[in-house]
């Protein structure tokens, strides 16, 4: 369960750039921030990942604000999958031990129940095959599933994603979908920013709409869509029809 | 014959733990090999009988054993101790700043560390425990520095190296400066400037040795940490790394190690750039294996260098740091060009 209550972010002091933005995430639910270009998203996703810190507002995960995690427990408690990530020189394989980083001792040795979570992680993911590749010679979409297995391997309750499916192609976009449509099935709580109208309606419980920093509207996609607000936000018109939805621009 | 090289060289660096050993042991025999051919060659043309004779005997008036106690043993562990001091720091700098381009000599903490030990010798002469701490305060300052300006200004990489050169050139102007000025007090200046061993003691490498300790110590302590770190700051402060703590702690480790270097050894250059890139291609750039193996092969690069400073021209020597240049260029400019298909850094 994620609470967020009246958050105010921003870069520069007097310059916000998310403004009083209040919602809840529930447990094992999957909801999803959509809004233009430059809405605050991502600045509201970093926020909540604790990359960010608040200018006002709080923000709390199981009851207890964020900012009294210490950064290992965090991190037991929450992964973030930053959209722009760097691709090191390294094997599959180690980039997702990588992922138990925060349950690490001081000598930073991987003890049994460590590998068997990679493993674990590199199994769901379908990754465990590449173990031993190199993690450049990797396309993008296989790419993006090993670093779903980093965070899986992170084993946190609450995982955040940016825009994830940017550059995939189509059918590992609904394959990524799909895979984060199973963890939550398994109890995980996922915050994620999508650009894809039609996925985050179809694959969300829950829609934050945003718009030039602040929320909005929240709520299931059903009731998002018939709320008129796409419109408004993205200048766009919204058809609902028995058998489904369609955009146009005017 | 040919065949079976090609195929070694192909297969580094290698993926297991297994290869990775071996690479180690390769290192720490050649470090070995090193040792024994810097205690055996020098400016003196002894046959290895009478080195081992000598050694039997012990007789502290024989000059073959005065030789090889005071003049070599103590010059192949100061030349072991800032090879291999100089490429672990040129590593962690490395890390820390993310650029393949950094090293120790490159922006400037060398000619930090060298500045303020002249400096402490000309402000304090005679004062000579004084040297390790103050070359080492000169290249704290210097790292932090420059670390400064690449947080502050989110300077590119390239521009990042810019500065680091810009800083590094005041400081040595600082170094000119002063052996202008006080020559009387600065002997052997030139020396200095190019780095070398000739007139190392025991001791001066003894006062350095516990910056060393603790220096390589805190890098292999960092190491995994390191490793995280290169995922991006992102993502490491997502798996709960401290990163401004582990920056820290890697600068300080990378100026115990430089500074202490260049307390007795003078400004070496070239090393720390030049050993990490080898190692790269040896091992990978995984921390916890690097980080070990570039203390083992800078060792035994610059003692290598420094046996064929003492043998080329015999009895005459030739400075360390021109033999340094003179093999490792174009050795570097090799790797350089063999990059293309297995790149460092992207």
């Amino acid at each position: 369960m994620i609470e967020i209550s009246n958050v105010t972010v921003g870069y520069l002091p007097g310059n916000p750039i998310l403004q009083d933005v209040s919602f809840s995430v529930p447990q094992g639910s999957m909801t999803t921030l959509i809004g233009p270009n430059g809405c605050g998203k991502t600045t509201l996703l970093r926020a909540a990942a604790r990359q960010l810190p608040l200018q006002a507002g709080e923000i709390r995960m199981d009851g207890r604000l964020i900012g009294e995690y210490s950064r290992k427990a965090f991190a037991r408690m929450a992964s973030f999958l930053p959209q722009v990530r760097v691709v090191p020189a390294i094997s599959v394989r180690g980039l997702v031990e990588h992922g138990r980083f925060p349950y690490l001792g001081l000598s930073r040795q991987l003890r049994a129940a460590d590998r068997d979570a990679v493993r674990e992680a590199m199994e769901i993911t379908g990754v465990y095959d590449w173990a031993d590749r190199d993690l450049r010679a990797l396309s993008g979409g296989e790419r993006q599933r090993v670093y779903m297995a980093m965070a899986l391997a992170q084993d946190t309750q609450v995982i955040f994603l940016d825009e994830p499916t940017t550059y995939l192609d189509l059918r590992h976009q609904f394959e990524l979908l799909e895979m984060l449509q199973m963890l939550k099935h398994r109890g995980k709580t996922i915050l994620f920013v999508l650009h894809d109208l039609a996925h985050a309606l179809r694959y969300s419980d829950r829609i934050v709409l945003m718009q030039a920093g602040r929320l909005v509207e929240h709520g299931t996609p059903q009731a998002i869509l018939r709320s008129g607000k796409l419109d408004e936000v993205f200048g766009i018109r919204t058809h609902v029809a028995a058998d489904g939805y369609w955009f146009t621009l005017h | 014959m040919p065949i079976l090289r090609k195929s070694c060289i192909r297969s580094l660096p290698p993926k297991s733990a297994k290869g990775k050993v071996a690479v180690l042991i390769g290192l720490t025999g050649l470090l070995l090999l090193s040792v024994l051919l810097s205690l055996r060659f020098g400016s003196q043309n002894y046959t290895a009988l009478q080195l081992l004779q000598a050694l039997r005997s012990a007789e502290p008036t024989d000059p073959v054993w005065r030789i090889l106690i005071h003049v070599r043993f103590p010059r192949t562990l100061a030349a072991l101790a800032a090879g291999s001091a100089l490429a672990v720091a040129g590593a962690l700098i490395q890390s820390v700043l993310n650029n393949a381009m950094a090293s120790p000599n490159v922006i400037g903490v060398n000619a930090g560390a060298g500045f303020f030990a002249m400096l402490a010798v000309t402000l304090a002469p005679g004062a000579g425990g004084l040297l390790p701490a103050a070359s080492f305060f000169g290249a704290l300052c210097t790292a932090l520095f420059v670390y400064a300006l690449a947080m502050k200004a989110g300077l590119s990489r390239t521009t990042l190296i810019l500065a680091g050169i810009a800083v590094s050139s005041v400081l040595t102007a600082g170094v000119n400066t002063l052996t202008l000025l006080y020559p009387d007090d600065v002997i052997g200046a030139t020396g200095f400037m190019l780095g070398g061993f000739s007139g190392v003691t025991l001791s001066s490498v003894g006062g350095a040795a516990a910056y060393l300790l603790v220096g390589f110590l805190l890098a292999l302590f960092l190491a995994a940490d390191l490793n995280v770190l290169q995922l991006g700051e992102e993502s490491a402060q997502s798996l709960g790394l401290h990163l401004a703590r582990t920056r820290f702690l890697a600068i300080l480790a990378a100026a115990l190690l430089a500074g202490a270097a260049v307390s007795f050894a003078g400004l070496l250059s070239f090393v720390g750039l030049l050993v990490p890139h080898m190692v790269r291609r040896l091992m990978g750039n995984d921390n916890r294996w690097l980080l070990p193996a570039c203390l083992l092969l800078g060792g035994a690069f610059v003692l290598l260098c420094d046996v064929l400073a003492r043998v080329l021209f015999a009895p005459f020597e030739f400075p360390v740091g021109i033999v340094m240049s003179l093999l490792g260029g174009p050795f570097f400019l090799v790797l350089l060009l063999r990059r293309k298909r297995s790149r460092v850094y992207d």
